[in-house]
């Protein structure tokens, strides 16, 4: 479904990614592993168009296909209306407006009022908590209640992909589990195609299918993400565990 | 620091250029040079010292430290008035009135206005700063300070005669250049040292990044506070160069309009150089001139003058962020061709920015991790 | 009593006055971080395109018009000139918006003189006071009120109402967020541009109702303006309505009670009040405090 050739892109003088190049099938998931500063946020960020990839100079570069279609140069706004949501890095929930008016801003690109209002009531049959919450400031619910929020408001506007930005960051592990798992569920019953981005390994790797390993901005492993567990040696040096 | 360093241009060329400007007030009556500069000049010259003077101080706080003061008229107007106050009321003795006058407005400016600033963030630090400026003048006429200031009809200068030993070889015009343009240069050496020491780092640091100055380990409120304070010296200085160049200062002498002005020269000159400063000050020394020349040729150049800056503060923000003093750095690095080339990106650039948002987001850096509220995991970075 | 009364309500009626225009800052502030200087003398420079409509049509006609014509030159800066600078330091903004300030002064200078205008007040406003219990109150400062409600309270509904509304607050919130979930942010600060430099120019004509026309109009009031968003916290429209009418109203108190061998104070309150204000909440009364950004 997704598909990025050798993009190149940077911030400023920074090249954050130094000719990437990741395959995602449809209904799969992927994990994209690495360290802090290894361009996995910059992966996300190409991919949804909030960073347009450089040019390198090479042809057959510096590429994002979805569904065959290149969205490489496309405006965020776009992307987002072609199927793509982002869970962004830090949970970015709109902290002054309410949960309700968060998940109803997800569903901003949707025209369908009562396809919405079902929506809303899916997003609160996987995550409870939200709807017991549903009239409260958001800025007020906790890291993982946020991190919830987040992806209730990325599965509103009925994505056929969805990234997730380390949705690990800051909160427990059992809670990360619980996340993970729904996660996975959801991906499952629905199909949804998922791109997930983490520094925790470990989380990752036990629901995604396929993984690939960051440095520095180059993919430097790539592979199931059965093999990637039971590797001792690949688990030491690139995984952290 | 431990000694004053020169900066380091060539030393003929500094040379050359003390000589120029030891010998510049006799130009006019020499033969080749009275074709073209007159003894107006002179008056130029010295006004251009007060200005460069203005220019350096609004550089160090603006320029250099990053804070933004729409009110900077007004702090030289304080110099002006309190020089004038020293000099007229209480019969100082004017190079002492301007020194008092200085640390007074130094003073003010870092403790009065320097203090609070610290907590205040850019645009209402802005404001504040703009509602002293536009203010100024009115307390300037209250009743209760009539004593002092006279009112509207401001302060004349006393009868003010070089001293004597000078008599029969420079008169009053000529001095009066020779006193500004010695203190321009002494100030403006210290300003350069200042801004190559470790102060001057500290400012920068401030201007890059509150926060990130934070963490370096620089105390920000006192920094801010001595940027402040030492833009107010010059100012004050400047001030009262002013005073005892034009002989007269009243509340509306200095206002808003100038407080513009002076971010046009700034602006167009180049922020935070002392390059910059000089071509900022050249033009404030002769932008009255020069539109009035352009008028010759423009029929409506004179009434158009407002826009003509304006146009200009736009542009050059846009174009030459860096303003005349970064394009000739630009020239000397990369030529003429890399000037352009230069230009022609920027131009491109701002096209695209027109047409949509996304591709500005390319050269910003990635926003910080927000710490979550406690959920019982630590927050990786 | 009486004369307090009635000093309190034309100090409610100026000060509705400043809080409009102060609206129209907060609004730009809200969703781009920039402080637009120019406000005042857009607002004016659109007044007089009013003016020179309302010579050959009707005073509403031509108000309408004026808005419209407003709004475009807004949304044309926000493109063209600002959005450059929206990300840039706060400086840089700040310049060019004193840039736009002075252009738009020296434009107007040149087209239409120094002479003031003629503008009005309009029929609509002429009349007799209208008087309730030996309190009376200028038609004109009645439209003022009128007028400001009906547009405080259109902003209200836009905002808190509408999908739009909702999608332009989100931007002003967290631009990343707005990107993610599909709204169109470079839209949105673009209309934020038009809605703010529409709201100016109705403060420009009522403006222009009470005192004549002139290039300086509009600058006069531009102090309090600031001061009233300033009072109120830059990021909190309703903080700017009540900043707008204290400062009008102290203002109007001050005007009758503080002896006139002091001479004029109202700048010199109007500072007062800002550096008092700041010194006890440096972000405003209502303001909340900036994220602050590494």
């Amino acid at each position: 479904m997704l598909s990025l050739r050798d993009v190149h892109a940077s911030y400023g003088p920074v090249l954050a990614l130094r000719g990437v190049s990741i395959e995602v099938p449809t209904k799969g998931i992927v994990a994209v592993l690495g360290a802090n500063g290894a361009g996995k946020t910059s992966t996300l960020r190409a991919v949804s168009g909030i960073v347009h990839p450089a040019h390198a100079g090479h042809p057959g570069c510096c590429i994002v296909e979805l569904d065959g279609r290149r969205i490489d140069r496309m405006a965020p706004e776009k992307i987002v209306q072609l199927g793509v949501s982002q869970v962004p890095e830090g949970r970015q929930t709109f902290s002054e407006m309410t949960v309700l008016e968060n998940l109803q801003l997800g569903a901003y690109t949707r025209r369908d009022g009562n396809g919405v209002r079902s929506d809303i009531d899916r997003v609160f049959g996987y995550f409870p908590v939200l709807g017991e919450r549903r009239r409260q400031q958001a800025g007020l619910l906790s890291g993982g209640e946020q991190q919830m929020l987040s992806i209730g408001r990325a599965l509103m506007a009925r994505p056929h992909l969805l990234l997730l930005d380390e949705p690990s960051l800051g909160l427990a592990p059992l809670l990360v589990r619980e996340i993970f798992q729904i996660v996975k569920a959801i991906n499952e019953a629905e199909g949804l195609t998922i791109l997930l981005v983490e520094q925790d390994a470990k989380a990752a790797l036990a629901i995604a299918q396929r993984g690939y390993v960051l440095e520095t901005g180059r993919v430097v492993l790539e592979d199931s993400a059965e093999r990637l567990r039971e590797n001792e040696a690949v688990r030491r040096s690139y995984l952290g565990y | 620091m431990t000694s004053l360093r020169l900066p380091g241009i060539r030393i003929f060329w500094l040379a050359l250029l003390g000589v120029v400007l030891v010998l510049f007030p006799f130009f006019h009556s020499w033969p080749v040079f009275d074709q073209f500069i007159s003894e107006f000049r002179t008056f130029n010259a010295t006004m251009f010292s007060v200005w460069l003077l203005v220019v350096l101080s609004m550089n160090l706080l603006t320029g250099y430290s990053g804070q933004i003061s729409l009110g900077h008229a007004a702090v030289v107007l304080i110099g002006a008035f309190t020089t004038a106050i020293l000099s007229d009321r209480a019969n100082i003795p004017m190079p002492l009135a301007i020194a008092l006058a200085g640390l007074f407005t130094g003073l003010v400016g870092g403790v009065v206005i320097g203090i609070p600033a610290v907590r205040l963030s850019g645009p209402y630090l802005a404001i504040a700063t703009f509602a002293l400026v536009l203010s100024l003048p009115q307390i300037l006429k209250l009743e209760g300070l009539n004593n002092w200031t006279n009112g509207a009809l401001g302060i004349r200068i006393r009868d003010l005669q070089p001293p004597g030993f000078v008599d029969g070889y420079l008169d009053k015009g000529e001095w009066l250049y020779y006193v500004t343009m010695a203190t321009a240069v002494f100030m403006t050496i210290v300003f350069w040292n200042l801004t190559h020491s470790r102060i001057g780092r500290a400012f920068v640091a401030l201007r890059d990044s509150e926060i990130g100055a934070e963490q370096m380990g620089v105390n920000v409120p006192l920094y801010k506070a001595l940027a402040f304070g030492l833009s107010s010296f010059y100012a004050g200085i400047a001030g009262g160069l002013f005073f005892m160049v034009q002989a007269f200062v009243g509340p509306e002498s200095l206002g808003f309009f100038e407080s513009i002005l002076f971010l046009v020269a700034i602006v167009i000159g180049g922020l935070g150089s002392v390059l910059g400063s000089i071509f900022g000050a050249l033009f404030l020394t002769f932008q009255t001139e020069a539109i009035d020349r352009l008028g010759d040729v423009v029929a409506e150049a004179r009434n158009l003058r407002g826009v003509i800056y304006g146009a200009a503060l736009v542009t050059t923000m846009l174009l030459f962020p860096r303003g005349f003093a970064g394009a000739v750095q630009a020239l000397q690095s990369a030529g003429p061709a890399g000037l352009w080339r230069g230009i022609r990106d920027r131009v491109q650039s701002l096209a695209e920015l027109a047409g949509r948002l996304g591709e500005r987001q390319a050269e910003q850096p990635a926003p910080p991790r927000r710490p979550g509220p406690p959920d019982g995991g630590q927050d990786g970075s | 009593m009486q004369e307090f009364a009635q000093q309190t309500l034309s100090g409610i009626a100026s000060g509705s006055l400043f809080a409009i225009l102060a609206l129209a800052i907060v609004l730009i502030y809200r969703s781009t971080s920039v402080l637009n200087f120019a406000q005042g003398e857009m607002a004016m420079f659109t007044t007089f395109i009013a003016w020179s409509f309302m010579t050959r049509m009707d005073f509403w006609l031509a108000f309408a018009l004026a808005i419209l014509v407003s709004a475009a030159i807004g949304a044309a800066l926000e493109r063209l000139v600002l959005r450059p600078v929206e990300h840039a330091p706060a400086l840089n903004s700040v310049i060019v918006t004193l840039g736009l300030f002075t252009i738009f002064n020296g434009l107007a200078l040149w087209i239409w003189g120094a002479q003031p205008k003629g503008f009005g007040p309009f029929s609509v406003f002429k009349g007799d006071p209208i008087c309730t219990a030996d309190v009376c109150i200028g038609r004109l400062n009645v439209g003022i009120l009128v007028v400001s409600f009906i547009v405080m309270a259109l902003l209200y509904v836009l905002f808190q109402r509408t999908r739009l509304g909702l999608a332009m607050r989100a931007t002003a919130e967290n631009r990343l967020a707005s990107q993610l979930v599909g709204i169109p942010v470079g839209n949105m600060l673009t209309l934020g541009w038009a809605l703010s430099a529409g709201v100016g120019a109705v403060a420009g004509v009522l403006v222009a109702q009470s005192v004549s026309l002139t290039t300086s109009s509009l600058f006069a009031i531009l102090l309090y303006a600031f001061a009233a968003a300033v009072l109120g916290g830059l990021n909190s429209p309703p903080g700017a309505i009540a900043g707008g009418l204290i400062i009008g109203v102290s203002k109007n108190w001050a005007a009758t009670y503080v002896p006139s061998e002091v001479g004029n104070v109202d700048l010199t309150l109007a500072f007062a009040m800002i550096v008092t204000v700041l010194m006890i909440r440096p972000t405003g009364l209502f303001g909340r405090p900036p994220a602050r950004r590494v």
